[in-house]
């Protein structure tokens, strides 16, 4: 099983204890960063055959607090992408932030979308929960 | 009421004897009591003076008969009385005894024209008589002249008035308004202005002098005037069907032309059968203002608290976002050093340590946020170029590959806040030289004209820019754009402080080409301390 990760954040140091976490993965064969949320948008969209390919995810670590498009946003975004383009790819959405306000857990459980809500840093057993979550269908 | 005096007062047995007693001795005939009450009825206009005479002591008010030649023929016993003579005593006197000595002259000239030109002369039109009691003491009198017949002699019957009761009332309800702290007027069925208290003068310019005998619309806005009228003269006819709704606010003219906000309560008083109305007029300058102050307030309140959500936000995300890092990268490490890579940790407590450093200069820049902003700094007048110079000088330290640029084209100093402007010049050249792109020297002007308010600034570089979609959020506390960024509070600091100033700073950019800053700022030796 291969799976394609994306961490979506304006804060370098943060990108790389996530991509530290995630390289630990078998599972996880690939590993894209991007430092706001169109860039982010650009490179699944690049790779977006590639993804249909794969059986499971992509698995994607959203920030919120980002310049240009928020976490949120992007990830609005890329919901609008996906129907309008008819993709058949089924992102796993995870919001990785600092914060732990309320508010943003509210509104990250309200969407559909987002699966889960993980405040930084990012530990070891997050991710084996996010993988377990992940493959558990299969 | 139809005759000179009330008919229900006559007494409905009138006998000889008792008509015998009240004439002093003289013998009255039952004919003559018809004849009394005819003349107290205006029944009959030729009749003996011996009816009249009758007549004159059944009435209870002060009564006097006036031959033509002006001399008294018949004076009943309150006119006596009021005037203090002894009965028969003003019998053949000349009418002018009864009138202060500076009006006789004048009375004489007004008798002989009343005696061409006979006209009733009622009561309470306003015309007040000053009459003249046998010590010499002047009794204010209302008169009203009948002329009559009698036994074929034109002859004038005056009934009189003692006015001093009733100018003793008015008087002290006068004074009774003139102490009240909101302004009254008594305006007549004509909107002639009888009488104004003392408390106009404070609120609308005018000496009472200057507003009695003026028509009512003095007081009103010119373009109203018209319709002011025709709402008047309604009120004195239909006074239920026009009220003025409390609270509603009505225009007053001052005298200087103004316009003073007021509440106004009219009420219609009926004094023996004469309208008038009396208008309460509050001054609602003050409440107004003090509504607006409150409502600005409120405005500016709510936006506080707007930011202050906003402030409290970012600043619990802001401040615990380094630390989160700090935790990830500090748990990298200890695995890092259980497998022995030594180098990786080394790499991770350097970004740990620069991390920290950040820190600890954006609590400070917070600190700095979370001061009031001072909005008592005296207004000077500074050579904006100069200052944007000296600015530059500091922040630059001089080096070689940025270069400021000031084209200013003012001709005497601007007068403003010269510390605010510098905070704002600080931002803006730190933003320049800290976004600078890496394949050229940074240049940046600073171009300074005069504008409609005061003056026009704009500060643009040649640096890295930024994306168009990041532009609206430049402002915003704590957002920043690229690895370059600070702490996001300094553009947010410019804004708040150029909004201080009375201006509004804007932004725009171009990604890979440069980004331009402007702001107004008023010129306070043009707007006014």
């Amino acid at each position: 099983m291969t799976i394609t990760a994306y961490i979506v954040d304006d804060l370098e140091v943060d990108r790389y204890t996530a991509r530290r976490r995630l390289s630990k993965s078998e599972q996880v064969t690939r590993i894209r960063e991007a430092a706001d949320g169109p860039i982010f948008l650009d490179q699944i969209e690049a790779d977006c055959g590639l993804l249909m390919q794969q059986q499971t995810g992509p698995l994607v670590l959203m920030d919120i607090n980002m310049p240009i498009l928020d976490g949120f946003a992007t990830v609005d975004a890329l919901r609008e992408r996906i129907t309008a383009q008819q993709w058949d790819v089924k992102p796993a959405v995870y919001i990785l932030s600092s914060s732990d306000a309320q508010e943003d857990r509210a509104r990250a459980e309200a969407d559909g979308f987002i699966q889960g809500y993980i405040v930084k840093p990012i530990k070891p057993e997050d991710i084996a929960a996010i993988l377990t979550h992940m493959t558990a269908d299969l | 009421m139809k005759g000179l005096v009330n008919i229900r007062s006559l007494p409905k047995t009138f006998s000889p004897c008792a008509v015998n007693r009240k004439c002093g001795g003289r013998i009255a005939q039952e004919s003559n009591r018809g004849e009394a009450v005819a003349i107290l009825q205006e029944e009959r206009s030729d009749v003996t003076i011996q009816a009249i005479d009758i007549a004159f002591e059944i009435a209870p008010v002060a009564m006097v008969l006036v031959r033509q030649d002006g001399r008294i023929a018949l004076a009943n016993a309150p006119l006596c009385e009021l005037f203090g003579y002894e009965p028969q005593e003003l019998v053949g006197q000349p009418v002018e005894r009864l009138i202060a000595p500076n009006m006789r002259g004048a009375h004489k000239v007004l008798r002989d024209a009343f005696l061409i030109r006979s006209a009733k002369r009622k009561m309470n039109d306003g015309r007040e008589v000053l009459g003249w009691s046998a010590d010499g003491v002047p009794r204010p009198l209302d008169v009203s002249l009948e002329p009559i017949e009698v036994s074929g002699q034109k002859m004038t019957i005056a009934t009189v008035l003692d006015m001093r009761a009733r100018n003793a009332h008015r008087m002290r309800e006068r004074r009774i308004m003139d102490a009240a702290s909101c302004t009254m007027l008594v305006i007549d069925a004509d909107g002639q202005i009888n009488y104004v208290n003392e408390a106009v003068t404070g609120l609308l310019g005018f000496q009472k002098a200057e507003l009695i005998g003026q028509e009512i619309e003095i007081l009103v806005p010119e373009r109203q005037r018209r319709a002011h009228r025709v709402f008047r003269r309604s009120f004195f006819t239909s006074p239920e069907r026009l009220t003025i709704p409390p609270g509603r606010v009505v225009d007053v003219l001052h005298k200087s032309g103004r316009v003073v906000p007021a509440e106004v309560d009219l009420n219609l008083i009926d004094e023996d059968g004469t309208r008038s109305a009396v208008a309460t007029i509050v001054d609602l300058s003050e409440r107004i203002a003090t509504e607006r102050t409150l409502t600005r307030r409120t405005r500016e309140l709510e936006q506080v608290n707007v930011h202050l959500a906003e402030f409290a936000r970012s600043l619990s995300h802001d401040l615990k976002a380094p630390l989160s890092s700090i935790a990830g990268l500090m748990d990298l490490c200890q695995e890092d050093l259980t497998s022995g890579d030594l180098e990786e940790v080394r790499t991770n407590l350097a970004k740990t340590a620069a991390i920290t450093q950040q820190s600890l200069e954006n609590i400070g820049e917070v600190l700095k946020l979370a001061m009031p902003l001072d909005d008592d700094v005296p207004y000077e007048p500074v050579d904006l170029g100069a200052l944007a110079k000296e600015v530059w000088t500091d922040l630059s330290g001089l080096r070689k590959d940025a270069r400021l640029v000031v084209a200013a084209d003012l001709p005497v100093p601007v007068k403003t806040e010269r510390d605010t402007v510098r905070r704002v010049f600080d931002s803006l050249l730190s933003n320049a030289l800290q976004f600078r792109a890496e394949d050229r020297p940074l240049v940046v002007c600073v171009t300074i004209r005069p504008d409609v308010c005061g003056v026009h600034v704009s500060v643009a570089d040649n640096g890295c820019g930024m994306p168009s979609a990041f532009v609206p959020q430049v402002f915003k506390l704590f957002k920043r754009y690229g690895s370059q960024a600070g702490t996001g509070i300094g553009l947010h600091l410019a804004q708040r402080n150029v909004a201080l100033l009375g201006g509004e700073l804007t932004c725009s950019s171009k990604e890979g080409k440069g980004t331009r800053f402007e702001f107004s700022l008023p010129d306070r030796a043009r707007a006014g301390p």
